[in-house]
């Protein structure tokens, strides 16, 4: 029934295993296999069949980096206590908890000078180091940042802003890197768990490429918590 | 003689084995699953993002995918290989999506189809299928799916009309159908 006859209509199914089915249109598609045990099938089915050329590519090696983080955030009982307590303590006494309701009043002013027309975020964020606010963030219902600098900064030499989603309570979870400029974070890089009030959003100084570790092991330098965005604010 | 540590992954039952032993969160089944298959993923994904960070945090973020969506695995439907290898490419595919891909840097790109036969032990039925589509429409395919070219990537690539590149897709992907099920 869904499935691709011979030349009527494109075998969708065949176009989204090729990659070729992109943004909506491939989630939309997504969501269909999901309510359709059929099409799914037909996913699967090209999967297999296109396996043997996915199997041709030449391996690649990752840096042990890469098993170290996957290890740690699968085994968290595992974790030495002591590192543990240090992080916990890290994120639980970072000046930004206390500073929930002036973020708000600059989270407010914030919104004033958002760009008027488009879909206007669902949650906003002023990342402040002691000194004062260094980056707003806007951040859309499906997670997607925008993220612009107030005044002149710039991460030191050699090294990258990486940015993090901290739920309270929560273990960090990275979620991409902050250019000096504007930057943009597709959709999806928050988890939708934490695209929730009071999620701390924290910046380290790391390596380029990110925290080895998949871990903030670095201090924060700024950060401050999504605050929702009343729904007559656009 | 094939020895390539990409190629010498598992028999596909005891990869199977592996991702339902991590539905009960044994973790020495998922280093042994990242041990066989890492390599081979990680391939996968660089060769779609040609950039080793956003790789390496694809091949973390699928791990971890595996890990706590082993439950959805299920052998009736595929094989445990092409199951890790689809959350792979479909997490890069997130990345192309959202534009973050360093650009293609115009050279010759690798023609993985050519090496296929000799390389992958199952490949021959898919490597002979393909070999029968005209050389453009093969180019297409791998293009797509190896390399995560768009339509109008391959359009561009070949200096042909988008609808032509649709056209050559669609029909090899019935052409392909129909070979593989003879």
């Amino acid at each position: 029934m869904s499935g691709s006859m011979a030349d009527d209509g494109p075998d969708r199914a065949g176009l989204y295993v090729l990659g070729l089915l992109r943004g909506a249109e491939r989630r939309e598609f997504e969501a269909a296999c999901a309510r359709d045990p059929a099409l799914a099938a037909e996913v699967a089915a090209w999967e297999e069949r296109l396996l043997p050329l996915a199997l041709a590519v030449p391996p690649v090696a990752p840096r042990p980096a890469v098993w170290a983080a996957i290890e740690r955030a699968t085994s968290p009982r595992a974790a030495a206590p002591a590192r543990r307590n240090r992080l916990r303590e890290i994120w639980d006494n970072l000046f930004v908890w206390r500073g929930i309701a002036l973020a708000g009043a600059v989270a407010a002013a914030l919104l004033l000078v958002l760009p008027r027309g488009a879909p206007g975020p669902a949650m906003v964020a002023v990342l402040s180091a002691k000194s004062g606010p260094v980056f707003t963030v806007a951040m859309k219902t499906n997670g997607a940042l925008n993220i612009a600098p107030v005044g002149h900064a710039a991460p030191p030499a050699g090294k990258v802003w990486q940015l993090w989603a901290v739920g309270q309570g929560e273990a960090p979870v990275p979620i991409g890197f902050v250019q000096a400029g504007a930057t943009r974070l597709p959709a999806n890089d928050v988890p939708a768990r934490l695209r929730r009030a009071h999620t701390l959003i924290a910046v380290t100084v790391e390596p380029p490429g990110g925290s080895p570790t998949g871990k903030p092991d670095m201090p924060i330098v700024f950060a401050g918590p999504l605050l929702p965005v009343a729904p007559t604010a656009s | 003689m094939t020895s390539s540590p990409g190629v010498a992954v598992a028999a596909d039952e005891e990869l199977g084995r592996l991702v339902e032993a991590c539905q009960a969160q044994d973790a020495a089944a998922l280093r042994e699953l990242y041990r066989r298959m890492s390599p081979m993923l990680m391939g996968v994904a660089l060769r779609l993002l040609r950039d080793r960070p956003q790789a390496e945090e694809v091949l973390q973020e699928a791990f971890l995918q595996v890990w706590r969506n082993a439950a959805r695995f299920d052998r009736a439907r595929g094989s445990a290989k092409a199951w890790m290898i689809g959350i792979v490419r479909y997490r890069a595919l997130d990345r192309i999506d959202s534009e973050r891909r360093q650009p293609a840097n115009g050279g010759e790109i690798p023609d993985i189809a050519a090496e296929m036969p000799v390389a992958v032990e199952d490949g021959r039925a898919l490597a002979a299928c393909l070999g029968e589509l005209p050389e453009h429409w093969r180019r297409a395919v791998v293009l797509s799916f190896v390399d995560g070219y768009s339509h109008s990537e391959i359009a561009e690539r070949t200096d042909t009309p988008l609808g032509t590149v649709k056209s050559w897709i669609s029909r090899a992907l019935g052409a392909l159908k129909r070979c593989l099920e003879r």
